[in-house]
């Protein structure tokens, strides 16, 4: 492997394992608002607090299973096509992106559910420009297979 | 065990840990047929209750668990096989979970424990095996 490529793909590693522990720090969330407002498991409602820490968690899961996937794909197929090595990076930077919005949406979130609309399209961003990322990437490498 | 493959001792583990979280499942069908829930309700009854909870919770575990193991077999080369051995306990640890959530919410720790203890050693061996690779790179 060309020695871009190894480091472009060692870093969407980290940036997985960090998207990771932010995940795990949402459920954690939860289960500090449980035992603040002593909400007993399997209950899932309760005060607009714990409320609010479980719709973040959730709401953290449903995207990083949209965004793990496209991270990888744009990281194995993207990174690779692209001649001009800054342009590999791209993955990874909308990676830390990606963390970056959904820390906003978190924060905003816990602050007043109204808040979470920043981070939440800073994520999505992300997600769309990994999507993109991706489809090129698949295209240009299917052309350049397709030419052997 | 040295002789096959990392990958395909993780594949296996993949496929067993797919099929735990389309077990878990399981009981909330049973329980909503028991006591006559129908989709979309989510709540209702007890058991209900338990058993999404058992089956959410293992979604939400999965979602971490699944990329660690595959950073871990892809990075971690010192002991090859030792990810799909911690694949196989968090396995077994989601099973002491909806065991003892099933019967009593109060007694899930234990498995809960397990499979967290199993994911935080994956994530240790994931780090291990990123830093170790980055130093390769760097000085190929």
């Amino acid at each position: 492997m060309h020695t871009t490529t190894m480091q472009v793909t060692l870093a969407t590693a980290v940036i997985t394992v960090l998207a990771l522990l932010f995940y795990f720090w949402t459920g954690m969330g939860v289960a500090r608002m449980r035992g603040k407002h002593g909400v007993k498991a399997p209950t899932m409602t309760g005060p607009m607090e714990f409320e609010s820490s479980v719709r973040v968690q959730m709401n953290t899961l449903e995207w990083i299973v949209v965004f793990l996937p496209f991270l990888w794909l744009a990281t194995i197929y993207f990174s690779p096509a692209m001649t001009i090595a800054y342009l590999s990076w791209l993955p990874a930077a909308l990676g830390i992106l990606w963390i970056i919005g959904r820390w906003m949406y978190m924060t905003g979130y816990m602050a007043a559910p109204e808040k979470r609309s920043n981070g939440f399209l800073i994520a999505g961003v992300a997600v769309i420009g990994l999507l993109i990322c991706t489809i090129i990437g698949i295209v240009m490498t299917w052309s350049a297979v397709s030419a052997v | 065990m040295n002789t096959i493959p990392a990958n395909i001792l993780s594949s296996a583990v993949t496929i067993l840990a797919v099929l735990t979280l389309f077990y878990m499942s399981v009981p909330v069908g049973r329980a909503r047929a028991k006591h006559g829930i129908a989709a979309p309700a989510m709540t209702g009854h007890v058991d209900l209750e338990r058993a999404v909870r058992v089956h959410m919770n293992t979604l939400e575990q999965f979602a971490i668990f699944m990329p660690l193991l595959w950073v871990a077999t892809s990075y971690f080369t010192l002991v090859s096989w030792l990810p799909a051995i911690l694949g196989i306990v968090w396995i077994v640890g989601r099973f002491i979970y909806m065991q003892a959530y099933l019967k009593d919410p109060g007694t899930r720790s234990l498995g809960f424990g397990i499979t967290l203890l199993s994911s935080i050693a994956l994530l240790i061996l994931s780090v291990i095996g990123v830093v170790m690779a980055w130093n390769g790179a760097n000085s190929a």
